[in-house]
């Protein structure tokens, strides 16, 4: 009987209290209710929030680092691809220089016939200076004594040729001797490799003892030595000196081609019947 | 008790909300001290009473019109104590069940109410995205918090006789 009365006045209660809220509700439109919980939550609000927040960010730094792994060893990868890629890019780039290098070469002289070559391997003689080429690309016929020119200048001439294949002995090799003129002065002379260890080099033989060279001054082919076309650039005077004994003057040339990291050069096959710039003989001349 | 059992269970929501990103999935613990309460307690004043509380404290955290929460709780206790001599809430499937059917008549409840005092209808247009979450919420809240609370409520009453011996 007790628990009756106590249920009917629970609900009695229960249903005056939903009356308040009712009132509440339609009452409290300033909010000065909310206001008074509000304040009185907010501090117990604050704090468990910060709570979360913590376990939040522990969550994320410590706990979820299982991903992070993962996920760093899944970028180490991708960094990896990325950098052959970005290195395959790079010498595809340089290829790309050398190779427009290559075809204004072949525009500045349009009096020559070329053929392409690839460069395979350089000897590490400490005296001879030798490169093989490999001929991948164009038929046309190449033999001994062939000019072999890079986009900077004369690079050497071709000494062996068998299947494909050739060797082609630089400017600086002591065995290398070019008929050769110094660019302002007009002044004659032989460029003999010097066959130095440390650099490519060559020296100027014969050069008249009366001839001052500048420095920088390049050295071109004279074309008089049956050999080489004329006008290519050999390199340029960075030396000289005067005799101890003789009639010549002593100078040392640098390629200016950078024979240390060629890769790709031209085989002079022979005239063209065409001036440097393109334009045809006059019959006449 | 039940009022500061209603507040742990705010503070244990907005704490899962804050630590686990977690909105609709956040277990609604205090509907399952409702349920608890409702059905433990039935209609006495005491628990009608701590039910007000508990909802005018939810209004408060959650920022809501202050009366509706309060109203819902009113409610969901009076619904609980109607049904507090006819079910067995110390077995398992008893507490599953209060937990399945107590979720789904407390979010209903709660619909009506918004609708009633505030005239939303944005938490009815949600009922289909809330319904999962908060039932299986509920139930589960049920089964792991029932057993909690009975164990605290006896504890509650021990202690006055403990007292006096």
């Amino acid at each position: 009987m007790k628990q009756r009365k106590t249920s009917r006045a629970g609900l009695f209660v229960g249903l005056a209290l939903i009356g308040v809220s009712f009132g509440l509700v339609r009452l409290d439109r300033n909010g000065a209710v909310s206001r008074v919980v509000s304040a009185v939550l907010s501090p117990i609000q604050n704090t468990v929030t910060r709570a979360g927040k913590s376990v939040q960010s522990l969550w994320g730094e410590y706990v979820a680092l299982i991903d992070v792994q993962d996920e760093n060893e899944r970028l180490r990868a991708q960094l990896k691809d990325l950098q052959s890629a970005a290195a395959l890019n790079a010498d595809l780039a340089r290829e790309n220089d050398r190779l427009r290098g290559l075809l204004q070469l072949g525009d500045r002289r349009k009096d020559l016939r070329l053929r392409a070559a690839r460069v395979v391997a350089r000897t590490s003689s400490e005296v001879f200076r030798v490169m093989r080429i490999e001929l991948d690309v164009g038929d046309e016929p190449v033999s001994e004594g062939m000019t072999v020119i890079a986009p900077g200048g004369v690079v050497g001439q071709l000494r062996m040729v068998a299947d494909g294949r050739a060797e082609v002995l630089l400017i600086t090799d002591p065995r290398s001797a070019i008929d050769v003129v110094l660019e302002q002065s007009q002044a004659r002379a032989i460029a003999v490799g010097s066959g130095e260890k440390d650099r490519y080099a060559a020296n100027l033989k014969y050069l008249a003892q009366a001839v001052t060279p500048v420095k920088g001054e390049r050295v071109l082919t004279t074309g008089e030595d049956a050999q080489h076309p004329r006008g290519l650039v050999v390199g340029e005077v960075v030396e000289w000196g005067e005799p101890e004994s003789g009639h010549f003057k002593k100078a040392t040339l640098r390629p200016m081609v950078d024979l240390g990291s060629l890769e790709e050069v031209f085989i002079v096959l022979g005239p063209s019947g065409l001036t440097p710039d393109g334009a045809r003989f006059e019959t006449d001349q | 008790m039940p009022v500061l059992a209603g507040l742990v269970a705010l503070c244990l929501e907005l704490f899962f909300r804050q630590a686990f990103g977690l909105t609709r999935w956040a277990p609604d613990l205090v509907t399952v001290v409702l349920i608890w309460l409702g059905v433990t307690r039935g209609w006495t004043m005491g628990a009608v009473v701590s039910a007000a509380f508990i909802g005018l404290l939810n209004d408060g955290f959650i920022g809501s019109p202050t009366g509706v929460h309060m109203m819902h709780a009113i409610i969901v206790v009076l619904l609980g104590g109607s049904v507090s001599e006819r079910v067995r809430s110390q077995s398992w499937i008893g507490r599953a069940m209060l937990g399945l059917v107590g979720g789904i008549l407390s979010l209903l409840v709660l619909i009506a109410v918004c609708r009633l005092l505030i005239g939303a209808s944005a938490i009815g247009a949600r009922l289909g995205d809330l319904f999962l979450p908060r039932t299986v919420g509920v139930t589960l809240g049920a089964l792991i918090c029932f057993p909690i609370l009975d164990r605290l409520a006896r504890e509650g009453r021990r202690r006055p006789e403990a007292d006096v011996i």
